[in-house]
């Protein structure tokens, strides 16, 4: 009695712990894929209207631009819509020490615009470039 | 003296001289009391860089952002003015740089020679820039260089980012031509965010003025302080 009552607990550890690992890899896994480097908000819900929105709006609203360019008085600000890979580390395990081996690949690095947005000399929109279907 | 003893010795004196604190030289010290100096920061890169290692489970990825506030801020001005009062504490007889050279082309020339500065590079002032500070009595510039900011992550701690910026501290003597002093300084400190690193830009990039500041503030007026040979606060 004692003892299927030892292994029943066993079994059940086992299984609660278990979940509690599985638990706690997709909690790990989940914070892991939330991007933290996009902007604070997505361009295409920020809503923007030439000769009225200001540099001020597009700032509070998307944050500091990727690009900053001028024009003659025209000054333009490009956006990116999210951060770009630099680079990916993966592990393996090799040899018969099973040795783990770290290997860094360089990403592409380079962001890309998606959004530019074009002042005047006042600080009001006067252009809205949407390149996403130019590239 | 064998060969491998020479080398050991030289490895020591290098050790040595890096580990002691650089200083100007007494007469620099107070030559910067009572001649006139201009105050000087100027950063390279008008940018935020920032790099956050995203765990994906399988591997790792690092992720790239690069923000720009090149016209949103002047970070030169800021910091500029911040320093010219530090070096006034200091006793130093400072200015900003920008209220004593009125001349915008040599203040452009003078940023862009400042920009140039590395460790293995000296200062050096073009003539036309010399010519102008020296028209105003000015004798030193005391100057600091950064090539700007840059903020790391890592998506498994998500209330927090370490926010580093490298800066050179120069004492160039304008009127013998001669770099007096340098010394590198990398200023780092943990900055709280509640989820996206970009925080640091919200409300007029509250937080990575306020801990840039303080960051600056801990760490360059102090090694300023020991440069003229007053030892540490």
């Amino acid at each position: 009695m004692g003892a299927l009552f030892e292994k029943r607990l066993g079994v059940r550890l086992r299984f609660q712990v278990s979940r509690l690992l599985l638990g706690s890899c997709v909690a790990l896994a989940t914070l892991g894929c939330a991007h933290r480097l996009g902007p604070p908000a997505g361009t295409e819900v920020v809503h923007v209207e030439t000769g009225k929105t200001t540099k001020a709006y597009v700032l509070d609203k998307l944050g500091l631009p990727t690009t900053r360019d001028t024009d003659g008085q025209l000054e333009l600000w490009g956006y990116a819509d999210g951060p770009a890979v630099s680079s990916v580390q993966t592990a393996s395990v090799r040899g018969p020490n099973h040795d783990v081996a770290l290997k860094t690949r360089r990403g592409p690095g380079a962001q890309s615009i998606v959004m530019v947005y074009v002042f005047d000399a006042a600080g009001v929109l006067v252009e809205v470039n949407d390149m996403r279907g130019k590239q | 003296m064998t060969a491998s003893f020479r080398v050991l010795l030289l490895i020591l004196t290098l050790a040595l001289g890096g580990c002691g604190s650089a200083q100007v030289t007494p007469q620099t010290a107070a030559s910067l009391q009572k001649e006139q100096t201009v105050a000087a920061v100027f950063f390279s890169k008008k940018t935020v860089d920032y790099d956050e290692q995203v765990y994906k489970v399988l591997y790792n990825e690092t992720e790239h952002h690069e923000s720009s506030f090149e016209g949103i801020w002047d970070v030169d001005q800021e910091y500029t003015d911040r320093w010219s009062k530090d070096l006034v504490d200091l006793g130093v007889n400072s200015q900003s740089v920008d209220r004593i050279l009125e001349d915008k082309q040599a203040l452009a020339e003078l940023r862009k020679a400042l920009g140039a500065v590395t460790l293995d590079a000296p200062l050096v002032l073009p003539e036309s820039v010399k010519r102008a500070l020296l028209e105003k009595n000015v004798r030193f510039l005391a100057g600091v260089r950064s090539p700007g900011f840059f903020v790391m992550g890592n998506s498994l701690n998500a209330v927090n980012c370490r926010l580093i910026f490298g800066v050179w501290l120069v004492v160039y003597d304008v009127r013998s031509g001669r770099q007096e002093y340098i010394e590198h300084l990398s200023l780092q400190g943990t900055v709280p965010v509640k989820g996206s690193l970009r925080e640091l830009e919200s409300n007029n990039l509250a937080l990575l003025k306020e801990h840039g500041a303080k960051l600056f503030q801990e760490r360059v007026p102090e090694t300023m302080r020991e440069a003229l040979g007053r030892g540490k606060k």
